[in-house]
């Protein structure tokens, strides 16, 4: 009977064992995809593809032919969070991410050598939405403001960081007494309508959602009016990989240029991508997409003519990143952009145009 | 049969025990050497090596944001347990007892059963608050049901024949609840209250991640967000150790108080 | 002098399944009477609606029709005046046996000191002491019997009803059984009516046999028995008790002829 208990006891123990090896012995078969001739890339994504976030998989679909490429819609996979694509990457079962741009540089300083080289979407439309008489990011940190806001790290946080940022503030998000933590836009727009919180984080069209119900409601700051710099997602890649797959990795970045090129000119072009591409449930009315576009062309969400990523910007963010508390110091920009893919990415473009 | 197996077994106990024990502590360190292993592995990412988890919830005791979290946690979960369990052992009674309850709450109760509460927290979060009352409320409404339904079930479980029993050594009304029923249905109750144990805890934590970040919840989501892994595997492992040591103690409360039925 | 006396009870049960109604005839027309201090037993095939009649002077249910009364006053509910001897029991499982023969004098109100004493003195009286603190699940069937019947005997009833007590035992265990029933009733000899299938079993206890005939049941024969008390086990082989075992297997299959096997 004591055996029989002991064995049975052991029984988990050992599957998990045995479950763990198999995991990571199936890892070494699959983490040589690419190399030469390759002509498709596994690309995870991190969250929902969003109205905006559709020029990258809009591109690749339409253009990837001329770049040499044979991908499908079934090459795009999306994950929850920025770790489980990460993990996807690193088992072999992608080759690329398509997430955060700060989550990226916190990954780069943990030891894991990941290279952006491709955008995905510069900027966001969040805003700083006050209520109750706050109209101001100095009354942010009076004491009896309640603001909510996602985790430390969470896109609202580093977002409300780069705009405080930009506009000359010292303090961080760590540094407001009221705060409260909802992790969902969706939630913070119902506490802030409902008059529970007096500022908050959403998307523009969220804050005119809640604006109806809240009092005295206000735009206190929008990202893409005052953060320029501002890079919201890129394409990363472990730096190995890229080496490798150097020009595969053009080939691809280029079809993702085409695409922003060709949805920044035609607004019906974006309409129909949204339509294809989008994660929504339903599709946008056509006022809420003409504003979204008017406002991506405008301030550069689809960087599609000189590649974002720029110097100057990726400085921002990294600094936007150290003052937040996440990013020990400001990385070397050759250390965490792969310039030479994205480079050559746009030369592939300028060819075919 | 039996007395020529009896004298094999006592050969092996003094054995027995410690074969297992010997067992268990092997798998458990092949378990910890293995996820070391695996976690130390250059492309394991989400899964820290079990000596940084440990670092790291030696980390979070020490600066006292664990402790603190946890009793958060706990206090949530037991305000909103006992909450739960008053109204869900007195309704359970109630609807067991009576007709007209059966006939009212009972469809209503069966619905709300059936409803994932986590569908409901964005639109509970606007009348519920979104703080500690919010949180409670979340966590009596994702455990209040269970005791409720099994309390009721416990009541109407009830053999006739004990009410029999009762009736005809003249018990009041009163004293036939009180003496048979309510003991005759203890069985189920206790049931409910163990479930409700588990899912108190489910609900605090789920409460604290959904609705204003909170205590293990917040834990857990800035872990997550700055991909502190370590932590996060820790703030993981915090939570389901809490879970094994509630559920362990409503056991064993439950068998103490039913040991009649074995003794 | 009569205690009991039941005047023409009738006892239909109305079940409906869905629109159909069903009616079923458990007693019709029975009239009998108990007197002081008589041991007496009805006797009959399953099905014969006995239990029904118990559970009628228990005050669990009423007659359909007709009337029973106990020392001239109708029967309305449970009373103090009878204890009642389940046929599995029925002990409460939560209490301990002291607390299961305290429960009939609980509800009655007794003060707990009192009892105590009683509690105590039946559960002597039944052969448990020492056991007053263990749990029905500790017991075995026939201790649980005991039990049963000091809990009954406990209240101190003018009338003790057992309905097929010994039903549930194995055929040693009943029989040990039967002859501490006929030892414990004999200290005080308080009116008892008894229920059962097992005819030796009724010769064995009984003063008076009150056979039942099937579906609906009714009085078939009234037999007086004549051994003297107490009895013990050796009558089981006297000629006499033969004799009326085979008597009373006649009336029991007259009165199920035609309508069962």
């Amino acid at each position: 009977m004591a055996r029989q208990t002991a064995f049975r006891a052991a029984v988990p123990a050992v599957a998990l064992v045995l479950v763990a090896a198999a995991c990571g012995g199936g890892d070494d078969d699959a983490s040589t995809s690419g190399g030469d001739g390759a002509t498709s890339i596994r690309v995870a994504n991190t969250s929902p593809t969003q109205p905006g976030f559709v020029p990258a998989k809009f591109g690749v679909i339409t253009y990837g032919e001329n770049f040499g490429l044979d991908m499908t819609i079934d090459d795009f996979t999306t994950f929850d969070s920025h770790a489980v694509a990460t993990q996807t990457v690193l088992s072999g079962r992608a080759d690329v991410v398509a997430g955060s741009l700060v989550s990226n540089l916190l990954l780069n300083e943990q030891g894991q050598d990941f290279k952006l080289f491709c955008p995905y979407i510069a900027q966001d439309d969040f805003v700083i939405a006050g209520a109750n008489g706050i109209d101001s990011v100095e009354d942010l940190f009076d004491p009896n403001t309640r603001v909510a806001l996602d985790s430390p790290g969470g896109a609202g946080d580093v977002i409300l960081n780069a705009m405080l940022q930009a506009l000359g503030q010292d303090q961080t998000a760590a540094d407001i007494p009221g705060i409260q933590i909802l992790e969902s836009s969706g939630l913070r727009t119902t506490a802030f309508a409902s008059g529970d919180v007096d500022a908050t984080v959403i998307h523009d069209y969220q804050y005119y959602e809640a604006a109806e119900q809240a009092t005295d409601p206000v735009i206190i700051a929008s990202l893409f009016e005052e953060v320029p710099d501002f890079v919201k997602e890129g394409h990363a890649a472990p730096a190995a990989w890229l080496e490798e797959n150097a020009e595969l990795a053009a080939n691809y970045c280029a079809a993702v240029l085409m695409g922003m090129r060709e949805l920044s000119a035609d607004y019906d072009a974006f309409v129909g991508a949204v339509e294809e591409f989008a994660d929504v449930e339903e599709m946008p009315d056509d006022e809420t997409l003409r504003a979204l576009h008017t406002s991506a062309v405008d301030y550069g969400f689809w960087p599609g003519e000189d590649g974002g990523l720029s110097e100057e910007s990726i400085t921002f963010m990294a600094e936007v990143g150290v003052k937040s508390g996440l990013l020990e110091e400001v990385p070397a920009y050759e250390d965490v952009v792969a310039v030479d893919i994205l480079e050559r990415a746009l030369e592939l473009v300028e060819e075919q145009s | 049969m039996a007395s020529t197996t009896k004298p094999a077994a006592a050969t092996f106990d003094p054995t027995g025990p410690m074969l297992m024990w010997t067992l268990r502590i092997t798998s458990v360190i092949a378990l910890l050497a293995a996820w070391e292993w695996y976690g130390r592995k250059p492309e394991s990412f989400t899964i820290a090596p079990v000596s940084e988890v440990a670092t790291a919830m030696w980390d979070g005791f020490a600066s006292g944001d664990f402790g603190r979290a946890l009793a958060g946690t706990m206090l949530t979960m037991v305000v909103g347990y006992v909450i739960a369990a008053v109204i869900g052992v007195g309704v359970g009674l109630w609807i067991g007892v009576s007709r007209y309850a059966q006939n009212t709450i009972e469809p209503l109760v069966h619905a709300g059963y059936a409803t994932p509460v986590s569908l409901l927290i964005p639109i509970l979060g606007i009348y519920t608050g979104l703080e500690l009352r919010g949180r409670i409320i979340l966590v009596v409404l994702w455990c209040v049901f269970e005791i409720l339904v099994n309390t009721s079930t416990g009541i109407k479980e009830v053999p006739p024949a004990l009410i029999d029993v009762g009736k005809s050594f003249n018990a009041s009304k009163f004293d036939l609840y009180r003496k048979v029923v309510l003991p005759a249905a203890r069985p189920y109750i206790f049931l409910g209250l163990k479930i409700g144990v588990g899912r108190a805890i489910r609900g605090a934590v789920t409460a604290e991640l959904l609705l204003s970040a909170a205590n293990l919840g917040r834990v857990l989501l800035g872990a997550q967000s700055t991909f502190d892994i370590p932590t996060l595997l820790a703030g993981i492992v915090l939570t389901m150790l809490l879970g094994l040591v509630l559920m362990r103690l409503a056991s064993l409360v439950e068998r103490r108080s039913l040991a009649y039925r074995t003794a | 002098m009569s205690v009991l006396t039941i005047e023409n009870v009738s006892k239909t049960f109305t079940t409906k399944r869905g629109r159909v109604v069903q009616e079923t005839h458990a007693l019709a027309d029975v009239s009998l009477s108990i007197d002081e201090g008589e041991f007496c037993v009805i006797i009959g095939a399953s099905g014969c609606g006995k239990s029904t009649l118990l559970r009628m002077i228990d005050g669990l249910t009423a007659p359909s029709s007709g009337q029973i009364l106990l020392k001239g006053r109708p029967i309305t509910g449970p009373g103090p005046d009878r204890g009642v001897v389940f046929q599995h029991a029925h002990l409460l499982p939560w209490r301990t046996v002291r607390k299961n023969v305290e429960f009939g004098l609980e509800c009655l109100g007794v003060g707990q000191r009192e009892r105590r004493e009683r509690a105590a003195t039946y559960i002597d009286m039944v052969g448990l002491s020492g056991f007053e603190d263990h749990y029905p699940a500790q017991l075995s069937g026939g201790m649980q019997q005991r039990v049963g019947l000091a809990r009954a005997f406990a209240v101190e009833p003018e009338m003790l009803l057992l309905d097929e007590p010994f039903g549930a035992l194995d055929a040693q265990t009943k029989l040990v059984m039967q002859g501490e029933l006929e030892r414990i009733w004999g200290v005080r000899r308080s009116t008892a009516l008894l229920i059962t299938h097992d005819i030796e079993e009724a010769l064995f206890l009984a003063d008076r046999i009150i056979v039942m005939s099937n579906r609906p049941g009714r009085v078939a024969q009234i037999v007086d028995v004549p051994f003297a008390r107490p009895r013990r086990d050796d009558l089981r082989s006297d000629p006499e008790f033969a004799k009326m075992k085979f008597q009373l297997w006649d009336a029991l299959k007259s009165g199920t002829a035609g309508r069962a096997a």
